[in-house]
Parts: structure tokens; C-alpha cells; sequence
């Protein structure tokens, strides 16, 4: 077994940073980042972290309290088995039945709000951390899953390994080119959860915050471990922030509208080149296929917008035939998407003929550990309907459309997808992709939409597409002769969000 | 561009002949004292609801009954042989001898000189209800579709209205109610799609309240309804506009079926919106038309429906079959051996409804269907290649359920 120490140097710390200690302690004036476990691809073996206790502790509480921020490339949980070390034994724990606890975090210095959360065990005994997790994986004692109990009364270790086999059951394509494994490591704690499964008594195990990065081993089986433990930069932590900050859920409400993404972030997204791809890494945005020409400016329906072309001059023969632009979102977005009726956005076709573009939903199936598919093609080919309500002319209106969503000329307002017209495509339905085909928003999150366009059909023409909303009223286009029906407009004036 | 038609039957024999297959031997206009010669038509099944001569098609029939009147409205060349001098006729009919008798054309409107309906008008509907125009009273609405091509593409349509239905008729503003561009729907503008084609009016409320159905042909071809408030037409006030879902309707290879040519008529009572539509066509040579008409009903549902949230389900079939569908062997003659075959071009089917486009009568339906001799057809004048253009003609049949 070869070790691999790593040994990162702080950068300077240009704002006061925050202790990232579990729980609800205080902060501590020590100014501190945490580790961050990154790979660039997929693992080979599984790769081990272990950190080993100055001194053996003795235990206080019934559970392990693990923090952790999962913020992958892409979508898609890691999993991982976390085990302790006491009295000369190793106990795991590593379960295929049940559901984990959890507790997010809605904010980064864990102060605000938190909600507990199942988190999932796959089909081989591994805890799954979700894409964009960010707070405490609860672990019983007494769940350990070689039995030790309570009977642990001292821990001198604790170990995280990153399991590398079920990443390569994630769906191929351009999404998953890149599998690069980010995850913060913040501490872990021992705690007392009581009899409703609330944790309390946050007694430190181990603080990786401000840690050197070199006191945690890194293992893999027989080969040199590809991933690297570092101690988090300053723009790490922006990142970090910006994640947390930005994924909360508590949406805006419009009507019967719940804004889930409105381009409200700066212009500095609008980077092109190599510039703009380094900061996909680690940012909301990625790309794939042709180039994609976007930008956030200014002039959306309400403050910036997504003004997305495509130029010709762009064209790459040697690249697929769409361009698309996907914006990520974390599990705690996602699970708000339960009892939403669809998507809502609003769209502006500046060109004086009709355009497209597909508005794809990715939901993460927990119990597969698949990424699902879901656009408006369907293996039978049906045509789908869409609904407008053009802002210009006042008239509502509906019409059908296949694959792409049509936007007709000059059309300047409101289109609504139900979720009836969503689905899997067909080639996502073979038994290689795992591709279930059922959208259900109350098991399972949206962790992705995907903004493509087919670029022949699309070239040197922008669309302007702003404020991708769940809608949840029940509509009718316009009310001209049954004023007790609610039109679009009258959703998105009078409707309401369901609490 | 306006084509003055100056011709005037001057012997008419054949008033009131429905179902006759040859008026008379001749009958003859003038225009500075040319006389037509009426040449026969060519039939393969039973005969037409009137006779015309060969060289004037009458299609796109479109017919309601007020009390013990009807009024059949038809799209129709009114210079022989001359397929740019389309208009919407009107005749008509009365119930004598158990048959409905049509009496003689009158022209209600022409193309225009000018403007979106210049080049070609055809395929109108008529309902009844409280209009004003210009500050007048209309009681009947004429929709139609108008080009300003010398082809039946790129169409639009348009509103015109009048007192009575075979009064002076009055066409509605200068532009389309229902605009299409080619243009708009590709993105290189090279290609002609039919466009805004095939209206049918049916009346919400018997007042200005109007359904204007209608499909929209284009990549997509689509059927729609447009809520419309008509009773000032001079302010349009435009509602919803629905495209009209098509599941139930069942076409062999595709997977999605067409409302070609619908006609649409509502039958309170009951709920259910009638559609005519034309079956595939599966003709190699022109015309390249449908050879079968068929009625289907759905739930007026259909126009409100969404299936919103997440669903497992199939879509609801809407649509259904209503009696058998008139084909070749529906439209034979058994009484003729000249005509047992019955006709292979079936288009353009219009059901017989009440003034406000309702049902007359649950349980019956008389459709109105146009038929067509084929390119090619060895009766037609050998001197005229487009003989069969100016060959289509109406007839009826009835269908129960």
C-alpha cells in the first residue's frame, strides 16, 4: 500500500475567515479553511483518508457527526464509507438497508437554518453524500455495521474512504467526461442524538479547519491515490459560500410561480475561453457540445437574463450537433419541486423567425444512483404541448412542439411545460443507462436543467431566456368565455405557491 | 389584381336539381356574348348535390340550416377554367321531395384587388350572431382563407360579414385575422407551407362570441380554437387560442394524426365537439387529396384540459370515431353500373349544422364532402391537361351513430 502525504500551504487569508466547527458552537477567532479531497477523474481503487487522533478520546454521546460539503464537478453523489478506530479495532459503518441521518445547512457558517435529511445507503453498503450536500452525516454507534454498539468507548481514528466502483455506473456522455471529485472536510464531533433522532452535546473529535492538510493520510490500494488533500484557498471558500449562499430554499414567489433560477449573479459568468471553463469547474455553469455563446446582462424579464446565441463563426464539425449550457442545483432546490404542476420561463426570440431550444430536467434517482433524463422527446414521438402568454400582445395561447421547445417569432413573454409533457428520451431507457423513466419530485431531486439548442437550426440567432420558475396553479389559456378558470396571467397575478 | 367576371347564366335549367347529374346540356353566361358550353363532370359514384359544368370546381363545402332553409357556402372558380378567379358562393337549398334542392350561385366575395387575399380565397364558413362593423349590424360571419399568391400557400384568413346569408356581403378591415408567414417558420424562408387554412366558425353565446377553429399548417400542422369576441369587429377582442389535441384519432404510420380539413360543429347538449376531417391520402398522382372523409367526437373538454403535474398515465384519448367513414365504397352508385366503384379522392368534408355551426339533430349527421377526377382521367377533355383542377364537386351523404 503506497501513501501519498500531501502537503498544501495555506495562501494567505485576505478575509476573516470562520471557524468551520460542527454544530452550533461559537466560531473561534482562529481564522481557518477546511481540506478539500479532490480528483480530477474517476478513481481506480478506492482511496482512504484517515486522520489519526492526537490522542485517543474518550466517547461522549451515542454518534459520530461527520461535516462535509460535497461539491463535485458534476452532479453526482460520492459515496463513501466512514469508519472509527478504537481500542486497536476498526469499525465501519457500511449498511444497505435503512436511511442515514442527516442535517444541511442553509448557511455557510452553519448558524442559520438546518433541516434534517435522510441520506441513502446504495446497493453496495455505501453511504451516498448528494452533489451539493453540505452539513452533518449523523452516525449511530449503534449502527455500525460490525456490531461494536455502544460497547465503543474511545475513538483514536477516523477514516473516510471515497469508494471509486459505483462512479462508473453514472450515465456516459458529455456530462460525466469529467468526474471531478470535490468534498470538504470540516470536522467531525461526537454528539448525543435523543430518542426523536435530534442531535445535541457536540463534543470535538477533530476540527479539519485550518488543519494541515499533511496530517491525514491518503490511501489507495495498490496504487499511487489520484485524488489530493488540500487545505481550501480563499477562492475555495468564496465557492463554497456561493453554493450555500445561493442554493437555499426559500425561492422567490411570483403568483403561482416559485423562481428556482433567475440569473441574478454577475456579469462575470459572461467570461469566455479558457477562462470560462476553469471557472466551470467550480462554478454553477458548464457546457458541452458546440460552443455556446451566453452571456448574463442586463434587460431580462426583471434584472439580468441568460442572453444565449449561438455563432455560426463558432460551428466545431467535430463536435455533436447541439449546444448546450447546464446549471446545477443543490438537493435542498431540488426536493422543492415536489407538487409543482411544471416549468415556467420566460423567453424572448428576438429573430423574425422561429427558433429553439430544449429545457431539460436531470433528476437524480436516489435509489439507482442514476442521473435520469427528462425532455420534451418520448419514445412514441407525440407531439408536446406548450402553453404561452405572450407579454406584448396579452394573448395566451398553446401550441405543440417535439423535442425542442418552439419559440415563434418575435414571441416575447411566458411559456409553461407542464411536467405531463416531460420525458425520459428513448435511448435514456435502455437497461445501460438504468433510466427508470419516472419523474417524482417527492422521492427523488432535480439536480440539473439543461439548456441546449440545435445549432444548424439555431446558428447567429439569441434567445433571451430569464427567470426558470415552477409554476403550481392550474391554468387555462386565456378566459375569454369562463372568467371561473384562471389564465396564465391570472395565475402569475393572483395565483399562489402551496406552503 | 381583381378579376372582373361578367358572366351570367342566362338559361337556367337546372335550378333546384339536387342529386341530378346532368342540369342541362348546356347552360351559358355571357360576357360580351360568349356562351359556355356545359361539359359534364366525372362521376364514379353518386351524384352531387348540384350541377355545374366541368371547368368550375366546388369544394370546400361548408353548410347550415336555419329553420327550413339552408345555405350552402362553397369556394369556386368564377371564370371557367380559371383557377385565379376564386370566390365564395353561396346557394340555397330547400327540402322538397325528400331531398334538398340548391339553387343557383351567388358570388358573396372575390379576391381583393389588392392586399393579403389578392392572389387566392377559398375553404369559408359562416355563423350566425349579433356583429357590428363599421358601425352597422351584421347578423352572419363569414371566415375564409385569402393568399396574395397565385398558390394556395402562405394563407391567412379573414372575416367578412353581411345581414343575411345570401345579402351583400362585406369583408372585415384590410388585414387577416388570423396572420401567417412562411417566413417565420424557417429559419432560410425557402419553404411554402399552406399556412392559415381551413376556418370553422361555431357559436359561443348566439351573440358575438365566436370559436374560430382552424389549422395552422406549417413544420407542425396544427388545429386550433381561437376564443374570439366578435361583437365589434372593429375591436376584435382576441382570447385563448388552443391547439386542439389529437390522441384517439388513429392514422396507420404516424404518430401523429391529423384534423385535416375540420370542420367543427358543438353540440351543447350533449358536450361534444364534432370535427369532419379528411383521411391520408394514399394517391401518387394529383390531386394528392384524401380518399376518405370521417366524423369524430370529443369532449368539449378538450379545449380547457391541461394535464398538469407529473402524470404516468397516457394521454386521454379524446377523439372517437362517429359512424362509418365515407369512402370509396360508401360513395358508390349500386343502381349505376357506371358508378359502383364509387370516388378514390374524398376531401373537404363540412358537416350540415344549425345557424350558430350546433348540431342539428343528435344521432344523424349529413356531411358534405367534395370529390375530384385524378390527373390523367381518360374522360376528362384531352385539350386541357388541368381539366382535373376545375373537376371537383359536392355531394352529401348521412351518417347515424
Amino acid at each position: 500500500m503506497k501513501t501519498k502525504l500531501i502537503s498544501v500551504m495555506l495562501a494567505a487569508f485576505a478575509v476573516t475567515a470562520i471557524c468551520f466547527s460542527t454544530g452550533d458552537r461559537s466560531t473561534s477567532a482562529e481564522q481557518a479553511f477546511p481540506l478539500i479531497y479532490e480528483a480530477e477523474g474517476k478513481l481506480s481503487e478506492n482511496e482512504r483518508m484517515t486522520y489519526v487522533l492526537p490522542e485517543e478520546k474518550q466517547v461522549q454521546g451515542n454518534a459520530l457527526s461527520v461535516k462535509v460539503f460535497l461539491k463535485n464537478t458534476y452532479n453526482y453523489a460520492l459515496p463513501v464509507r466512514i469508519s472509527v478506530c478504537s481500542g486497536g479495532t476498526e469499525y465501519t459503518w457500511n449498511s444497505n438497508v435503512g436511511t442515514a441521518r442527516g442535517i444541511e445547512y442553509t448557511t455557510s457558517d452553519g448558524t442559520g437554518g438546518k433541516t434534517e435529511t435522510g441520506l441513502q445507503w446504495n446497493r453496495t453498503g455505501e453511504l451516498e453524500i448528494p452533489y451539493m450536500f453540505y452539513g452533518e452525516i449523523l452516525l449511530p454507534f449503534s449502527e455500525l455495521r460490525n456490531g461494536a454498539g455502544a460497547a465503543i468507548e474511545s475513538i483514536s481514528e477516523i477514516s473516510v474512504t471515497v469508494v471509486a466502483s459505483v462512479n462508473s455506473n453514472f450515465a456516459s456522455g458529455d456530462t460525466w467526461l469529467k468526474d471531478g471529485i470535490s468534498l470538504y472536510l470540516f470536522g467531525a464531533d461526537c454528539v448525543t442524538l435523543d430518542e426523536y433522532g435530534t442531535a445535541g452535546n457536540y463534543e470535538p473529535l477533530a476540527n479539519f479547519c485550518g488543519m494541515n492538510a499533511d496530517e491525514i493520510s491518503v490511501e489507495a490500494g495498490t496504487a499511487v491515490p489520484e485524488g489530493v488533500l488540500r487545505t481550501a484557498t480563499e477562492e475555495d471558500y468564496s465557492v463554497f459560500e456561493a453554493f450555500v449562499a445561493r442554493y437555499h430554499s426559500e425561492c422567490e414567489t411570483r403568483g403561482d410561480m416559485k423562481l428556482i433560477e433567475g440569473f441574478d449573479f454577475g456579469e462575470e459568468f459572461s467570461a469566455v475561453g479558457k477562462e470560462r471553463a476553469e471557472r466551470e469547474m467550480y462554478e454553477k455553469f458548464y457546457l458541452s457540445g458546440q460552443n455556446s455563446d451566453y452571456s448574463i446582462k442586463e434587460n431580462g424579464e426583471r434584472g439580468n437574463g441568460l442572453f444565449y446565441n449561438l455563432d455560426s463563426a463558432d460551428f466545431d464539425a467535430g463536435r455533436n450537433s447541439y449546444a448546450g449550457v447546464h446549471f446545477n442545483f443543490g438537493q435542498k432546490d431540488a426536493t422543492d419541486w415536489s407538487g409543482a404542476n411544471g416549468i415556467a420561463v420566460y423567453v424572448e426570440n428576438k429573430a423574425e423567425y422561429l427558433v429553439s431550444f430544449a429545457l431539460e430536467l436531470f433528476q437524480y434517482n436516489l435509489e439507482t444512483g442514476l442521473l435520469e433524463q427528462y425532455n420534451l422527446n418520448d419514445v412514441g414521438q407525440k407531439y408536446k404541448t406548450v402553453y404561452a402568454y405572450d407579454t406584448q400582445t396579452g394573448e395566451e395561447f398553446s401550441y405543440h412542439t417535439q423535442t425542442f421547445v418552439r419559440i415563434p417569432a418575435g414571441f416575447k413573454g411566458w411559456l409553461r411545460i407542464p411536467f405531463s409533457q416531460y420525458a425520459a428520451p428513448s435511448w435514456s431507457l435502455s437497461p445501460s443507462y438504468g433510466n427508470e423513466g419516472i419523474l417524482d419530485f417527492d422521492k427523488n431531486p432535480v439536480v440539473k436543467i439543461s439548456i441546449t439548442r440545435l445549432f444548424n437550426a439555431n446558428q447567429d440567432t439569441e434567445i433571451l431566456l430569464d427567470n426558470i420558475s415552477l409554476y403550481y396553479g392550474d391554468f387555462s389559456v386565456g378566459n375569454l368565455f369562463d372568467d371561473s378558470r384562471q389564465s396564465i396571467k391570472d395565475c402569475m397575478e393572483n395565483g399562489s405557491v402551496p406552503a | 389584381m381583381k378579376k372582373t367576371v361578367c358572366i351570367f347564366l342566362a338559361l337556367i335549367l337546372s335550378a333546384g336539381l339536387a342529386g341530378c347529374n346532368k342540369a342541362a346540356d348546356s347552360s351559358s353566361s355571357s360576357d360580351g356574348g360568349t356562351t359556355e358550353t356545359f361539359e359534364e363532370k366525372i362521376f364514379d359514384g353518386i351524384g352531387a348535390v348540384f350541377d355545374e359544368s366541368l371547368g368550375y370546381y366546388n369544394e370546400h363545402p361548408s353548410a347550415f340550416q336555419e329553420g327550413t332553409t339552408r345555405y350552402l357556402f362553397y369556394t369556386r372558380n368564377t371564370v371557367k377554367y380559371d383557377e385565379t378567379t376564386d370566390s365564395i358562393a353561396v346557394r340555397t337549398g330547400s327540402y322538397s321531395g325528400g331531398k334538398w334542392s340548391y339553387g343557383e350561385a351567388k358570388t358573396c366575395i372575390s379576391v381583393s384587388e389588392s392586399g393579403w387575399d389578392s392572389g387566392r380565397i377559398f375553404g369559408a364558413d359562416v355563423v350566425k350572431g349579433d356583429f357590428s362593423y363599421g358601425g352597422k349590424k351584421y347578423s352572419y360571419l363569414m371566415a375564409y382563407s385569402g393568399t396574395d399568391r397565385e398558390d394556395r400557400t402562405n394563407a391567412q384568413i379573414g372575416f367578412a360579414v353581411a345581414e343575411t346569408p345570401t345579402g351583400e356581403w362585406t369583408k372585415v378591415g384590410t388585414q387577416p385575422i388570423v396572420s401567417f408567414d412562411s417566413s417565420e417558420w424557417d429559419s432560410v424562408g425557402l419553404t411554402y407551407y399552406p399556412g392559415a387554412i381551413e376556418p370553422s366558425l361555431v357559436s359561443f353565446d348566439e351573440g358575438g362570441k365566436v370559436w374560430l377553429f382552424y389549422e395552422e399548417s406549417e413544420v407542425f400542422k396544427s388545429n386550433y380554437a381561437y376564443e374570439l369576441d366578435c361583437s365589434d369587429l372593429d375591436n376584435i377582442v382576441r382570447g385563448g387560442r388552443k391547439v386542439i389535441e389529437r390522441t384517439g384519432i388513429n392514422d396507420l404510420g404516424t404518430s401523429n394524426p391529423l384534423l385535416y380539413g375540420g370542420d367543427f360543429v358543438w353540440d351543447p347538449d350533449s358536450d361534444y365537439l364534432f370535427a369532419a376531417r379528411e383521411g391520408r391520402t394514399t394517391a401518387t398522382t394529383e390531386p394528392k387529396v384524401a380518399d376518405e372523409v370521417e366524423v369524430l367526437r370529443s369532449s368539449m373538454d378538450i379545449l380547457d384540459s391541461i394535464s398538469q403535474g407529473i402524470t404516468q398515465e397516457e394521454p386521454r384519448e379524446w377523439w372517437e370515431e362517429v359512424g362509418d367513414a365515407i369512402d370509396a365504397e360508401a360513395t358508390a352508385d349500386p343502381q349505376d353500373d357506371t358508378r359502383i366503384f364509387g370516388y378514390t379522392r374524398i376531401f373537404s368534408p363540412g358537416i350540415v349544422s344549425n345557424e350558430y355551426g350546433r348540431l342539428l339533430e343528435y344521432g344523424t349527421l349529413e356531411i358534405l364532402f367534395t370529390t375530384q377526377a385524378s390527373d390523367g382521367d381518360e374522360r376528362l377533355p384531352a385539350d386541357r391537361e388541368d381539366a382535373y383542377v376545375f373537376s371537383p364537386m359536392i355531394h352529401s351523404l348521412t351518417i347515424s351513430y
